[in-house]
């Protein structure tokens, strides 16, 4: 079970969109998991994922090191397939390593 | 299903306006009138954009103001500038972009309406409807390509 967490600034447009293509994503690799909303002011204190995806740049670190990708791809469809690409080998890693 | 409402009012061919704060402006008038938003909606339109700014580099890049407060009723605009404005962009707020399209949205309950901001996200994707949104020269031909695009997600 991958715990991801989808972050954006405002919370409404952004987020829903990208977390259900993710959802789409996972589900077609067949891999289970669980997607929780946040703030990208909330990042660092995040201690409950193995993946944040953010909606927006930001220079925030989680205080525990969980791995933060840029998502916006998912959004924009620029560099879409090479973000599934690097977000897939992220989340096969971390499955592995469970 | 839920629909996003939208009118022939909330279309606009190359509108003259001078920054983001004016083409708000023109809108909540409007939206307000139909009593789709409260009059509070504006100010949050404006302070979201400068917190979080909703420029987007897309194929063609664009802007999407969107907030869900103050909004009584889930609604959609679409305006295309005369000349370009500037907007913050979502994925680095330090880079600015030059934006002619720009859709703006009153979102009362997002989790109601995955689908069809899934689909409108999908619009943002394609060139050539971009293109033709860009070339749109009266109200009527933005409604129209919305028409064709949303289909029956647009009341």
């Amino acid at each position: 079970m991958i715990r991801l967490v989808v972050a954006c600034g405002g919370g409404i447009f952004t987020t829903t969109v990208v977390t259900d293509r993710i959802k789409e994503i996972l589900r077609k690799e067949r891999i289970q998991h669980t997607i929780t909303p946040h703030k990208i002011t909330e990042i660092a204190a995040i201690n409950d994922a193995d993946l944040i995806v953010v909606t927006g740049k930001t220079s925030a670190t989680n205080k525990l090191g969980i791995p933060v990708m840029l998502g916006m791809a998912l959004f924009t469809g620029v560099g879409e397939s090479e973000f599934i690409e690097e977000f897939l080998r992220k989340v096969r890693e971390i499955e592995g390593s469970k | 299903m839920n629909k996003l409402t939208t009118s022939l009012d909330f279309m606009m061919a190359n509108l003259e306006v001078r920054n983001h704060c004016e083409l708000f402006s023109v809108i909540c008038e409007k939206a307000v009138e139909k009593g789709f938003i409260l009059s509070g909606f504006c100010g949050d339109l404006i302070e979201r954009e400068k917190i979080y700014p909703t420029g987007l580099e897309t194929v063609i890049p664009i802007a999407i103001p969107h907030v869900g407060t103050n909004c009584v009723q889930s609604f959609f605009s679409l305006a295309t500038l005369k000349d370009p404005i500037e907007f913050n962009n979502m994925a680095d707020p330090d880079e600015t972009l030059s934006v002619k399209i720009v859709f703006l949205f009153g979102i009362v309950d997002p989790s109601e309406q995955v689908h069809i901001l899934r689909k409108i996200s999908e619009i943002f994707q394609k060139k050539e409807i971009l293109e033709a949104i860009s070339a749109a020269e009266k109200d009527m031909d933005l409604m129209d390509i919305m028409k064709k695009e949303l289909e029956d997600l647009i009341a």
